[in-house]
Protein backbone atom coordinates (compact mmCIF):
# COMPACT_ATOMS: atom_id res chain seq x y z
CA UNK A 1 0.00 0.00 0.00
CA UNK A 2 1.42 3.50 -1.22
CA UNK A 3 1.34 5.70 2.27
CA UNK A 4 0.46 9.34 2.59
CA UNK A 5 4.09 10.57 2.44
CA UNK A 6 5.17 9.24 -0.25
CA UNK A 7 5.51 12.01 -2.93
CA UNK A 8 2.83 10.25 -5.76
CA UNK A 9 0.47 10.95 -2.91
CA UNK A 10 1.03 14.27 -2.10
CA UNK A 11 2.59 15.94 -4.67
CA UNK A 12 -0.36 16.16 -7.01
CA UNK A 13 -2.07 17.89 -4.89
CA UNK A 14 0.07 20.39 -3.64
CA UNK A 15 0.92 21.26 -7.16
CA UNK A 16 -2.53 22.04 -7.67
CA UNK A 17 -2.67 24.25 -4.73
CA UNK A 18 0.05 26.39 -5.68
CA UNK A 19 -1.32 26.67 -9.10
CA UNK A 20 -4.52 27.90 -7.58
CA UNK A 21 -2.70 30.01 -5.39
CA UNK A 22 -0.72 31.57 -8.03
CA UNK A 23 -3.67 32.53 -10.57
CA UNK A 24 -5.26 33.73 -7.41
CA UNK A 25 -2.79 36.24 -6.92
CA UNK A 26 -2.77 36.78 -10.43
CA UNK A 27 -6.35 38.00 -10.82
CA UNK A 28 -6.24 39.36 -7.84
CA UNK A 29 -3.48 41.84 -8.48
CA UNK A 30 -5.03 42.37 -11.63
CA UNK A 31 -8.57 43.34 -9.96
CA UNK A 32 -6.52 45.74 -7.16
CA UNK A 33 -4.71 47.16 -10.04
CA UNK A 34 -7.95 48.65 -12.09
CA UNK A 35 -9.00 49.42 -8.50
CA UNK A 36 -11.72 46.97 -8.14
CA UNK A 37 -10.49 46.01 -4.35
CA UNK A 38 -13.75 44.75 -3.06
CA UNK A 39 -13.60 41.42 -5.78
CA UNK A 40 -11.12 39.31 -4.07
CA UNK A 41 -8.58 40.14 -1.75
CA UNK A 42 -4.32 39.44 -2.45
CA UNK A 43 -3.55 36.32 -0.93
CA UNK A 44 -0.65 37.87 1.01
CA UNK A 45 -3.15 40.12 2.63
CA UNK A 46 -5.00 37.30 4.16
CA UNK A 47 -2.16 35.33 5.17
CA UNK A 48 -1.05 38.61 7.13
CA UNK A 49 -4.79 38.62 8.55
CA UNK A 50 -4.35 34.67 9.47
CA UNK A 51 -0.89 35.40 11.04
CA UNK A 52 -1.36 38.82 12.25
CA UNK A 53 -4.46 37.44 14.87
CA UNK A 54 -4.07 33.76 15.14
CA UNK A 55 -5.82 34.19 18.21
CA UNK A 56 -8.87 35.25 17.21
CA UNK A 57 -9.04 32.77 14.42
CA UNK A 58 -8.51 29.93 16.76
CA UNK A 59 -10.80 31.39 19.13
CA UNK A 60 -13.96 31.80 16.60
CA UNK A 61 -12.85 28.44 14.89
CA UNK A 62 -12.92 26.52 18.10
CA UNK A 63 -16.46 27.95 18.87
CA UNK A 64 -17.87 26.92 15.22
CA UNK A 65 -16.04 23.86 15.46
CA UNK A 66 -17.57 23.01 19.15
CA UNK A 67 -21.06 23.94 17.91
CA UNK A 68 -20.42 21.19 14.78
CA UNK A 69 -19.82 18.69 17.22
CA UNK A 70 -22.23 19.25 19.66
CA UNK A 71 -25.07 19.05 17.21
CA UNK A 72 -23.36 15.66 15.57
CA UNK A 73 -23.39 14.34 19.05
CA UNK A 74 -26.87 15.15 19.38
CA UNK A 75 -27.90 14.71 16.30
CA UNK A 76 -26.33 11.64 15.91
CA UNK A 77 -27.52 9.86 18.85
CA UNK A 78 -30.64 10.50 18.46
CA UNK A 79 -30.74 8.87 14.70
CA UNK A 80 -28.62 6.06 16.20
CA UNK A 81 -31.08 5.43 18.54
CA UNK A 82 -34.63 6.20 16.00
CA UNK A 83 -32.35 3.98 13.43
CA UNK A 84 -32.24 1.03 15.84
CA UNK A 85 -36.25 1.48 16.79
CA UNK A 86 -37.09 1.67 13.72
CA UNK A 87 -34.61 -1.41 12.57
CA UNK A 88 -36.51 -3.84 15.28
CA UNK A 89 -40.41 -2.33 15.09
CA UNK A 90 -40.78 -2.62 11.02
CA UNK A 91 -44.01 -0.76 11.56
CA UNK A 92 -42.78 1.91 12.53
CA UNK A 93 -39.87 2.02 9.77
CA UNK A 94 -42.78 1.98 7.26
CA UNK A 95 -44.63 5.02 8.98
CA UNK A 96 -41.46 6.62 9.79
CA UNK A 97 -38.86 6.59 6.90
CA UNK A 98 -40.63 7.38 3.77
CA UNK A 99 -40.84 11.08 5.60
CA UNK A 100 -36.90 10.64 6.96
CA UNK A 101 -36.23 10.10 3.48
CA UNK A 102 -37.67 13.15 2.33
CA UNK A 103 -35.99 15.16 4.96
CA UNK A 104 -33.23 13.59 3.61
CA UNK A 105 -33.03 15.46 0.30
CA UNK A 106 -34.72 18.80 1.83
CA UNK A 107 -31.97 21.44 2.88
CA UNK A 108 -32.70 21.29 6.44
CA UNK A 109 -30.45 24.17 7.03
CA UNK A 110 -33.75 26.40 6.18
CA UNK A 111 -34.86 25.49 9.16
CA UNK A 112 -31.56 27.65 11.01
CA UNK A 113 -33.76 31.04 11.42
CA UNK A 114 -37.04 29.58 12.68
CA UNK A 115 -34.87 27.79 15.37
CA UNK A 116 -32.91 31.22 15.79
CA UNK A 117 -36.61 32.62 16.81
CA UNK A 118 -37.60 29.81 19.05
CA UNK A 119 -34.29 29.87 20.60
CA UNK A 120 -32.43 32.87 20.57
CA UNK A 121 -29.47 34.20 19.73
CA UNK A 122 -27.32 31.92 22.49
CA UNK A 123 -25.74 28.28 21.81
CA UNK A 124 -28.64 26.55 21.33
CA UNK A 125 -30.29 27.04 18.14
CA UNK A 126 -26.60 26.46 16.63
CA UNK A 127 -26.32 23.50 18.01
CA UNK A 128 -29.89 22.53 16.88
CA UNK A 129 -29.31 23.12 13.49
CA UNK A 130 -26.36 21.31 13.18
CA UNK A 131 -28.12 18.58 14.81
CA UNK A 132 -30.77 18.74 12.44
CA UNK A 133 -29.13 18.88 9.23
CA UNK A 134 -27.28 15.83 10.62
CA UNK A 135 -29.70 14.20 11.89
CA UNK A 136 -31.26 12.42 8.57
CA UNK A 137 -27.93 11.28 6.79
CA UNK A 138 -26.95 9.34 9.87
CA UNK A 139 -30.89 7.82 9.94
CA UNK A 140 -30.79 6.54 6.61
CA UNK A 141 -27.87 5.40 6.46
CA UNK A 142 -27.50 3.78 10.26
CA UNK A 143 -30.67 2.01 8.81
CA UNK A 144 -29.35 0.72 5.91
CA UNK A 145 -26.33 -0.83 7.76
CA UNK A 146 -28.29 -2.17 10.83
CA UNK A 147 -30.71 -4.08 8.14
CA UNK A 148 -27.73 -5.14 6.09
CA UNK A 149 -26.51 -7.97 8.25
CA UNK A 150 -25.80 -11.00 6.56
CA UNK A 151 -28.69 -12.95 6.19
CA UNK A 152 -26.92 -16.56 6.95
CA UNK A 153 -25.85 -15.59 10.17
CA UNK A 154 -28.93 -13.83 10.84
CA UNK A 155 -30.42 -17.52 10.35
CA UNK A 156 -28.01 -18.89 12.25
CA UNK A 157 -28.95 -16.81 15.73
CA UNK A 158 -32.32 -17.66 15.47
CA UNK A 159 -32.12 -21.12 15.16
CA UNK A 160 -30.62 -20.67 18.38
CA UNK A 161 -33.68 -18.18 19.41
CA UNK A 162 -31.18 -15.79 20.23
CA UNK A 163 -33.05 -12.49 21.79
CA UNK A 164 -33.17 -9.18 19.69
CA UNK A 165 -31.13 -7.66 22.37
CA UNK A 166 -28.31 -9.96 21.53
CA UNK A 167 -28.99 -9.93 18.28
CA UNK A 168 -28.72 -6.26 17.95
CA UNK A 169 -25.36 -6.50 20.03
CA UNK A 170 -23.98 -9.16 18.88
CA UNK A 171 -24.84 -8.72 15.10
CA UNK A 172 -26.59 -5.92 13.79
CA UNK A 173 -24.81 -3.24 15.59
CA UNK A 174 -21.45 -4.91 14.65
CA UNK A 175 -22.47 -5.08 10.86
CA UNK A 176 -23.53 -1.49 11.18
CA UNK A 177 -20.12 -0.10 11.60
CA UNK A 178 -19.13 0.38 8.22
CA UNK A 179 -22.66 2.34 7.79
CA UNK A 180 -21.97 4.31 10.73
CA UNK A 181 -18.44 5.94 9.30
CA UNK A 182 -19.87 6.31 5.93
CA UNK A 183 -22.55 8.25 7.79
CA UNK A 184 -20.12 10.53 10.21
CA UNK A 185 -17.61 11.02 6.47
CA UNK A 186 -20.63 12.80 4.93
CA UNK A 187 -22.02 14.11 8.39
CA UNK A 188 -19.11 15.54 10.27
CA UNK A 189 -17.88 18.05 7.16
CA UNK A 190 -21.77 19.18 6.74
CA UNK A 191 -22.05 19.85 10.69
CA UNK A 192 -19.36 22.87 10.04
CA UNK A 193 -22.02 23.95 7.40
CA UNK A 194 -24.45 23.50 9.66
CA UNK A 195 -22.67 25.38 12.58
CA UNK A 196 -22.04 28.04 9.73
CA UNK A 197 -25.16 29.04 8.51
CA UNK A 198 -26.99 28.81 12.20
CA UNK A 199 -24.48 31.36 12.68
CA UNK A 200 -24.91 33.79 9.87
CA UNK A 201 -28.63 33.53 10.60
CA UNK A 202 -28.11 34.44 14.16
CA UNK A 203 -26.36 37.96 13.60
CA UNK A 204 -24.80 39.23 16.72
CA UNK A 205 -24.02 36.32 18.04
CA UNK A 206 -20.49 37.15 19.62
CA UNK A 207 -17.99 34.75 17.80
CA UNK A 208 -17.57 31.69 15.57
CA UNK A 209 -15.98 32.06 11.99
CA UNK A 210 -20.34 32.34 10.33
CA UNK A 211 -20.10 35.47 12.62
CA UNK A 212 -16.90 36.55 11.68
CA UNK A 213 -17.22 36.03 7.89
CA UNK A 214 -20.95 38.07 8.40
CA UNK A 215 -19.38 40.97 10.32
CA UNK A 216 -16.08 41.34 8.46
CA UNK A 217 -18.43 41.13 4.89
CA UNK A 218 -20.36 43.97 5.67
CA UNK A 219 -17.49 46.18 6.48
CA UNK A 220 -16.30 45.53 3.27
CA UNK A 221 -13.19 43.76 5.06
CA UNK A 222 -12.78 40.84 2.66
CA UNK A 223 -9.25 39.61 4.14
CA UNK A 224 -10.78 38.42 7.23
CA UNK A 225 -13.76 36.68 5.27
CA UNK A 226 -11.30 34.66 3.10
CA UNK A 227 -8.88 33.83 5.95
CA UNK A 228 -12.16 32.47 7.57
CA UNK A 229 -13.10 30.42 4.84
CA UNK A 230 -9.00 28.97 4.75
CA UNK A 231 -9.81 27.83 8.67
CA UNK A 232 -12.87 26.17 7.73
CA UNK A 233 -11.56 24.35 5.07
CA UNK A 234 -9.00 23.53 7.12
CA UNK A 235 -11.37 21.82 9.22
CA UNK A 236 -13.41 19.89 7.36
CA UNK A 237 -10.12 18.73 5.97
CA UNK A 238 -9.18 17.55 9.37
CA UNK A 239 -12.49 16.17 10.58
CA UNK A 240 -12.36 14.03 7.64
CA UNK A 241 -9.08 12.52 8.10
CA UNK A 242 -9.77 11.98 11.72
CA UNK A 243 -12.48 9.80 10.08
CA UNK A 244 -11.13 8.40 8.04
CA UNK A 245 -8.04 7.10 10.49
CA UNK A 246 -10.41 5.93 12.93
CA UNK A 247 -12.52 4.07 10.39
CA UNK A 248 -9.29 2.31 9.23
CA UNK A 249 -8.17 1.29 12.84
CA UNK A 250 -12.33 -0.35 13.41
CA UNK A 251 -13.05 -1.21 10.22
CA UNK A 252 -9.50 -3.22 9.76
CA UNK A 253 -11.18 -5.22 13.02
CA UNK A 254 -15.11 -5.31 12.37
CA UNK A 255 -15.49 -5.51 8.39
CA UNK A 256 -11.79 -6.71 7.41
CA UNK A 257 -11.32 -7.66 3.55
CA UNK A 258 -13.67 -5.07 2.14
CA UNK A 259 -11.24 -3.03 0.47
CA UNK B 1 -37.55 -37.82 15.78
CA UNK B 2 -38.50 -35.41 12.99
CA UNK B 3 -41.74 -35.94 11.77
CA UNK B 4 -43.30 -34.02 8.96
CA UNK B 5 -46.61 -34.47 8.22
CA UNK B 6 -48.64 -32.62 5.11
CA UNK B 7 -46.29 -29.57 5.41
CA UNK B 8 -46.94 -26.81 3.39
CA UNK B 9 -45.41 -23.58 2.90
CA UNK B 10 -46.36 -20.48 0.32
CA UNK B 11 -44.90 -17.52 -0.49
CA UNK B 12 -46.86 -14.10 -1.54
CA UNK B 13 -46.01 -14.53 -5.23
CA UNK B 14 -46.48 -12.58 -8.47
CA UNK B 15 -49.52 -14.38 -10.41
CA UNK B 16 -48.43 -16.90 -12.54
CA UNK B 17 -45.43 -17.45 -11.09
CA UNK B 18 -46.50 -21.31 -10.27
CA UNK B 19 -46.65 -21.36 -14.36
CA UNK B 20 -43.22 -21.59 -15.61
CA UNK B 21 -42.51 -24.52 -17.80
CA UNK B 22 -46.09 -24.75 -18.69
CA UNK B 23 -47.29 -26.38 -15.32
CA UNK B 24 -50.11 -24.54 -14.10
CA UNK B 25 -50.63 -23.82 -10.34
CA UNK B 26 -53.97 -24.20 -9.02
CA UNK B 27 -54.06 -21.21 -6.77
CA UNK B 28 -55.98 -18.34 -6.89
CA UNK B 29 -55.22 -16.09 -4.19
CA UNK B 30 -51.46 -15.33 -5.67
CA UNK B 31 -49.73 -17.47 -3.77
CA UNK B 32 -46.85 -19.67 -4.37
CA UNK B 33 -46.59 -23.07 -2.94
CA UNK B 34 -42.65 -23.40 -1.79
CA UNK B 35 -43.81 -27.08 -0.27
CA UNK B 36 -46.85 -28.50 -0.29
CA UNK B 37 -48.06 -32.10 1.07
CA UNK B 38 -44.52 -33.05 2.30
CA UNK B 39 -44.53 -35.73 4.29
CA UNK B 40 -41.07 -37.20 5.81
CA UNK B 41 -39.41 -39.00 8.67
CA UNK B 42 -36.24 -38.45 9.78
CA UNK B 43 -35.24 -41.34 12.43
CA UNK B 44 -33.19 -40.72 15.64
CA UNK B 45 -29.43 -40.80 14.93
CA UNK B 46 -29.47 -41.15 11.52
CA UNK B 47 -28.11 -39.25 8.77
CA UNK B 48 -30.43 -38.15 5.91
CA UNK B 49 -29.86 -36.17 2.76
CA UNK B 50 -32.38 -34.24 1.03
CA UNK B 51 -31.66 -34.03 -3.42
CA UNK B 52 -33.39 -32.11 -5.62
CA UNK B 53 -33.70 -29.69 -8.77
CA UNK B 54 -32.47 -26.27 -8.02
CA UNK B 55 -35.94 -24.27 -6.23
CA UNK B 56 -38.16 -27.57 -5.12
CA UNK B 57 -37.96 -26.24 -1.44
CA UNK B 58 -35.10 -28.15 -0.08
CA UNK B 59 -33.72 -24.73 1.94
CA UNK B 60 -37.51 -24.16 2.93
CA UNK B 61 -38.00 -27.49 4.63
CA UNK B 62 -34.45 -27.38 6.46
CA UNK B 63 -35.33 -23.55 7.52
CA UNK B 64 -39.25 -25.12 8.62
CA UNK B 65 -37.42 -27.85 10.68
CA UNK B 66 -35.30 -25.19 12.24
CA UNK B 67 -38.33 -23.48 13.38
CA UNK B 68 -37.43 -20.43 10.86
CA UNK B 69 -40.90 -21.06 8.74
CA UNK B 70 -44.35 -21.53 10.28
CA UNK B 71 -46.06 -23.98 8.25
CA UNK B 72 -49.31 -22.90 6.41
CA UNK B 73 -50.75 -26.42 6.48
CA UNK B 74 -49.75 -29.43 8.15
CA UNK B 75 -47.21 -30.03 10.70
CA UNK B 76 -43.29 -30.66 11.65
CA UNK B 77 -42.08 -32.32 14.83
CA UNK B 78 -38.61 -31.70 16.11
CA UNK B 79 -38.24 -34.61 19.09
CA UNK B 80 -41.74 -34.74 19.36
CA UNK B 81 -42.00 -31.03 19.81
CA UNK B 82 -42.69 -28.22 17.65
CA UNK B 83 -39.68 -27.05 16.37
CA UNK B 84 -39.82 -23.81 17.49
CA UNK B 85 -39.89 -25.40 21.06
CA UNK B 86 -36.43 -27.43 20.35
CA UNK B 87 -34.62 -24.28 18.79
CA UNK B 88 -35.12 -22.38 22.18
CA UNK B 89 -34.02 -25.36 23.89
CA UNK B 90 -30.86 -24.79 21.53
CA UNK B 91 -31.25 -28.47 20.30
CA UNK B 92 -31.19 -27.26 16.34
CA UNK B 93 -27.82 -26.98 14.78
CA UNK B 94 -27.95 -24.86 11.63
CA UNK B 95 -24.99 -24.57 8.96
CA UNK B 96 -26.11 -22.55 6.39
CA UNK B 97 -25.00 -22.33 2.76
CA UNK B 98 -22.33 -19.43 3.60
CA UNK B 99 -19.85 -19.72 6.96
CA UNK B 100 -21.49 -16.83 8.31
CA UNK B 101 -19.07 -16.27 10.51
CA UNK B 102 -18.57 -12.95 12.23
CA UNK B 103 -15.55 -11.60 10.84
CA UNK B 104 -14.70 -9.80 13.82
CA UNK B 105 -14.55 -12.56 15.95
CA UNK B 106 -11.68 -15.34 16.29
CA UNK B 107 -12.87 -18.95 15.44
CA UNK B 108 -12.80 -19.81 18.74
CA UNK B 109 -14.97 -16.88 19.85
CA UNK B 110 -17.63 -17.81 16.87
CA UNK B 111 -17.69 -21.01 17.79
CA UNK B 112 -18.18 -19.98 21.20
CA UNK B 113 -21.26 -17.34 19.67
CA UNK B 114 -23.84 -19.92 20.04
CA UNK B 115 -22.99 -20.34 23.77
CA UNK B 116 -23.18 -17.02 24.80
CA UNK B 117 -26.91 -16.30 22.97
CA UNK B 118 -30.21 -17.52 24.63
CA UNK B 119 -28.63 -18.30 27.97
CA UNK B 120 -31.78 -19.68 29.45
CA UNK B 121 -31.74 -22.61 28.19
CA UNK B 122 -28.27 -23.82 29.17
CA UNK B 123 -30.10 -23.29 32.53
CA UNK B 124 -33.12 -25.04 31.56
CA UNK B 125 -31.21 -27.80 30.49
CA UNK B 126 -28.82 -27.90 34.03
CA UNK B 127 -32.33 -27.88 36.03
CA UNK B 128 -33.65 -31.10 34.16
CA UNK B 129 -30.13 -33.04 35.17
CA UNK B 130 -27.52 -31.85 32.70
CA UNK B 131 -27.81 -34.57 30.72
CA UNK B 132 -26.15 -33.94 27.66
CA UNK B 133 -23.54 -31.98 28.15
CA UNK B 134 -22.41 -29.05 25.78
CA UNK B 135 -19.40 -29.78 23.95
CA UNK B 136 -16.12 -28.27 24.49
CA UNK B 137 -15.21 -25.59 22.21
CA UNK B 138 -11.69 -26.41 21.63
CA UNK B 139 -11.92 -30.34 21.62
CA UNK B 140 -14.54 -29.88 18.56
CA UNK B 141 -12.38 -27.10 16.38
CA UNK B 142 -9.22 -30.06 16.95
CA UNK B 143 -11.39 -32.53 15.77
CA UNK B 144 -11.91 -30.70 12.46
CA UNK B 145 -8.50 -29.91 12.54
CA UNK B 146 -8.62 -26.09 13.50
CA UNK B 147 -6.61 -26.60 16.93
CA UNK B 148 -3.80 -24.21 15.44
CA UNK B 149 -6.60 -21.97 14.02
CA UNK B 150 -8.08 -20.96 17.66
CA UNK B 151 -7.04 -17.30 17.75
CA UNK B 152 -7.35 -16.16 13.46
CA UNK B 153 -9.89 -14.59 12.60
CA UNK B 154 -12.06 -15.67 9.67
CA UNK B 155 -10.50 -13.59 6.72
CA UNK B 156 -7.26 -15.43 7.68
CA UNK B 157 -8.73 -18.65 6.62
CA UNK B 158 -9.79 -20.43 3.55
CA UNK B 159 -12.90 -21.07 2.32
CA UNK B 160 -12.81 -24.90 3.35
CA UNK B 161 -11.33 -23.69 6.77
CA UNK B 162 -14.50 -21.26 7.16
CA UNK B 163 -16.67 -24.20 6.40
CA UNK B 164 -15.49 -26.30 8.86
CA UNK B 165 -15.40 -23.80 11.78
CA UNK B 166 -19.13 -23.41 10.74
CA UNK B 167 -19.37 -26.83 11.53
CA UNK B 168 -17.90 -27.01 14.57
CA UNK B 169 -19.89 -23.61 15.61
CA UNK B 170 -23.31 -25.84 15.05
CA UNK B 171 -22.09 -29.56 16.39
CA UNK B 172 -20.02 -27.57 19.36
CA UNK B 173 -23.20 -27.07 21.33
CA UNK B 174 -24.08 -30.84 21.01
CA UNK B 175 -27.47 -30.12 18.98
CA UNK B 176 -29.91 -33.01 19.20
CA UNK B 177 -30.89 -32.70 15.44
CA UNK B 178 -28.01 -31.06 13.46
CA UNK B 179 -29.19 -29.22 9.38
CA UNK B 180 -26.42 -28.44 7.27
CA UNK B 181 -27.87 -26.55 3.66
CA UNK B 182 -25.30 -27.19 0.71
CA UNK B 183 -22.56 -26.46 3.43
CA UNK B 184 -19.53 -27.60 0.74
CA UNK B 185 -20.65 -26.16 -2.09
CA UNK B 186 -18.99 -23.03 -2.45
CA UNK B 187 -15.21 -25.15 -1.99
CA UNK B 188 -13.03 -27.53 -4.74
CA UNK B 189 -14.01 -30.91 -4.97
CA UNK B 190 -10.79 -32.07 -3.54
CA UNK B 191 -11.55 -29.54 0.05
CA UNK B 192 -15.28 -31.39 -0.28
CA UNK B 193 -14.31 -34.79 0.15
CA UNK B 194 -11.67 -33.95 3.04
CA UNK B 195 -14.85 -31.88 4.25
CA UNK B 196 -17.09 -34.79 3.59
CA UNK B 197 -14.77 -37.13 5.78
CA UNK B 198 -14.74 -34.36 8.46
CA UNK B 199 -18.15 -34.48 8.88
CA UNK B 200 -18.84 -38.30 8.75
CA UNK B 201 -15.83 -38.60 11.87
CA UNK B 202 -17.24 -35.74 13.65
CA UNK B 203 -21.22 -37.65 13.24
CA UNK B 204 -19.87 -40.98 14.09
CA UNK B 205 -18.73 -39.55 17.59
CA UNK B 206 -21.46 -36.96 18.02
CA UNK B 207 -24.29 -39.18 16.37
CA UNK B 208 -26.85 -36.57 16.47
CA UNK B 209 -29.80 -36.48 13.83
CA UNK B 210 -28.97 -35.13 10.17
CA UNK B 211 -30.68 -33.44 7.50
CA UNK B 212 -28.14 -32.81 4.78
CA UNK B 213 -29.26 -31.00 2.07
CA UNK B 214 -26.64 -31.27 -1.50
CA UNK B 215 -27.18 -31.05 -4.79
CA UNK B 216 -23.83 -33.71 -5.18
CA UNK B 217 -25.51 -37.57 -5.76
CA UNK B 218 -22.10 -38.94 -4.77
CA UNK B 219 -21.50 -36.48 -1.79
CA UNK B 220 -25.26 -38.03 -0.55
CA UNK B 221 -24.27 -41.41 -1.15
CA UNK B 222 -21.22 -41.31 0.53
CA UNK B 223 -22.95 -39.45 3.48
CA UNK B 224 -26.03 -41.14 4.76
CA UNK B 225 -28.34 -43.62 5.89
CA UNK B 226 -31.23 -42.48 3.48
CA UNK B 227 -31.81 -40.14 0.32
CA UNK B 228 -34.58 -38.28 0.09
CA UNK B 229 -35.17 -37.17 -3.26
CA UNK B 230 -37.35 -33.87 -3.63
CA UNK B 231 -39.05 -32.63 -6.65
CA UNK B 232 -41.13 -29.18 -7.05
CA UNK B 233 -42.21 -26.91 -6.54
CA UNK B 234 -44.49 -27.33 -4.68
CA UNK B 235 -42.16 -29.27 -3.01
CA UNK B 236 -42.99 -33.40 -2.22
CA UNK B 237 -41.03 -35.99 -1.52
CA UNK B 238 -40.40 -38.28 -4.67
CA UNK B 239 -38.71 -41.51 -3.06
CA UNK B 240 -36.64 -42.24 0.05
CA UNK B 241 -33.74 -44.49 -1.09
CA UNK B 242 -31.68 -46.34 1.68
CA UNK B 243 -28.16 -46.61 1.13
CA UNK B 244 -27.04 -49.35 2.83
CA UNK B 245 -23.69 -49.19 2.96
CA UNK B 246 -21.49 -50.10 6.07
CA UNK B 247 -20.55 -47.50 8.01
CA UNK B 248 -18.00 -46.21 9.45
CA UNK B 249 -16.89 -44.88 6.39
CA UNK B 250 -14.82 -41.84 7.26
CA UNK B 251 -11.89 -43.83 6.74
CA UNK B 252 -12.65 -46.36 4.11
CA UNK B 253 -12.45 -46.05 0.24
CA UNK B 254 -16.06 -46.16 -0.89
CA UNK B 255 -16.76 -47.19 -4.28
CA UNK B 256 -17.88 -50.74 -5.72
CA UNK B 257 -20.95 -51.98 -7.35
CA UNK B 258 -23.24 -51.42 -4.24
CA UNK B 259 -22.57 -47.60 -4.03
CA UNK B 260 -22.64 -47.33 -8.15
CA UNK B 261 -26.26 -49.10 -8.18
CA UNK B 262 -27.09 -46.25 -5.51
CA UNK B 263 -25.99 -43.75 -7.33
CA UNK B 264 -27.36 -44.66 -10.83
CA UNK B 265 -30.85 -44.86 -9.20
CA UNK B 266 -30.90 -41.81 -7.25
CA UNK B 267 -29.37 -39.70 -10.92
CA UNK B 268 -32.62 -41.67 -13.02
CA UNK B 269 -34.84 -39.97 -10.32
CA UNK B 270 -33.30 -36.99 -10.30
CA UNK B 271 -33.58 -36.80 -14.13
CA UNK B 272 -36.31 -37.56 -13.74
CA UNK B 273 -37.70 -35.10 -10.94
CA UNK B 274 -35.76 -32.32 -13.31
CA UNK B 275 -37.64 -33.14 -16.25
CA UNK B 276 -40.79 -33.32 -14.51
CA UNK B 277 -40.44 -29.41 -13.99
CA UNK B 278 -38.72 -28.19 -16.91
CA UNK B 279 -39.87 -31.07 -20.06
N1 LIG C 1 -38.73 -15.89 1.15
C1 LIG C 1 -39.25 -16.30 -0.01
N2 LIG C 1 -40.15 -15.54 -0.68
C2 LIG C 1 -40.67 -15.95 -1.85
N3 LIG C 1 -40.38 -17.11 -2.44
C3 LIG C 1 -39.49 -17.92 -1.84
C4 LIG C 1 -38.87 -17.56 -0.59
N4 LIG C 1 -38.04 -18.55 -0.23
C5 LIG C 1 -38.11 -19.47 -1.19
N5 LIG C 1 -38.99 -19.12 -2.16
C6 LIG C 1 -39.33 -19.91 -3.34
O1 LIG C 1 -39.63 -21.19 -2.91
C7 LIG C 1 -39.09 -22.17 -3.78
C8 LIG C 1 -38.20 -23.10 -3.01
O2 LIG C 1 -37.06 -22.40 -2.58
P1 LIG C 1 -35.88 -23.11 -1.80
O3 LIG C 1 -34.87 -22.06 -1.53
O4 LIG C 1 -36.42 -23.87 -0.67
O5 LIG C 1 -35.33 -24.11 -2.91
P2 LIG C 1 -34.08 -25.06 -2.85
O6 LIG C 1 -34.55 -26.42 -3.14
O7 LIG C 1 -33.33 -24.85 -1.60
O8 LIG C 1 -33.23 -24.54 -4.09
P3 LIG C 1 -31.65 -24.52 -4.26
O9 LIG C 1 -31.24 -25.92 -4.53
O10 LIG C 1 -31.43 -23.63 -5.44
O11 LIG C 1 -31.07 -23.96 -3.01
C9 LIG C 1 -38.33 -21.43 -4.86
O12 LIG C 1 -39.13 -21.38 -6.02
C10 LIG C 1 -38.14 -20.05 -4.28
O13 LIG C 1 -38.18 -19.09 -5.31
MG1 LIG D 1 -31.44 -23.98 -1.11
Amino acid sequence: MRRWWHPAIWAPAVVALLVLAVVWQLVAARLVERGQTYLLPLPADVVAELVGSPGTYLSDAWTTLSTALLGVLLGGVLAAVLAVLLSEVPLLARAILPLAVVLNTTPVVAFAPALVVAFGFGRTPKVLVTAVVVFFPVLVTLLQGLRAAPPDALMVLRSLRASRAEVLLRLRLPSALPALFTALRVVLPLSVVGAVVAEFVAAGSSSGLGTLITTSAANYQLAPVYAAIIVLAVMGVALLGVVVAVERRVLARYAPGRR
Amino acid sequence: MITVRGLRRSYPGAAGRGAVGGRVDGRVDGRFDAIAGLDLHVPEGSFTSLIGPSGCGKSTLLRAVAGLEDPDDGEVLVCGRPPGVAAADKEIGLVPQTPALLPWLTVRSNVELPARVNRSADRRRQRAGGVAQRGDVVEVLREVGLGDALDRYPHELSGGMQQRVALARAVAMRPRVLLLDEPFSAVDEITREALRRQLLALWEHVRTTVIFVTHSVREAVVLSDTVVVMAGPPGRVVDVVDVGLPRPRAGADLGGAAMHAVEDRLRRELAAAWAGEHG
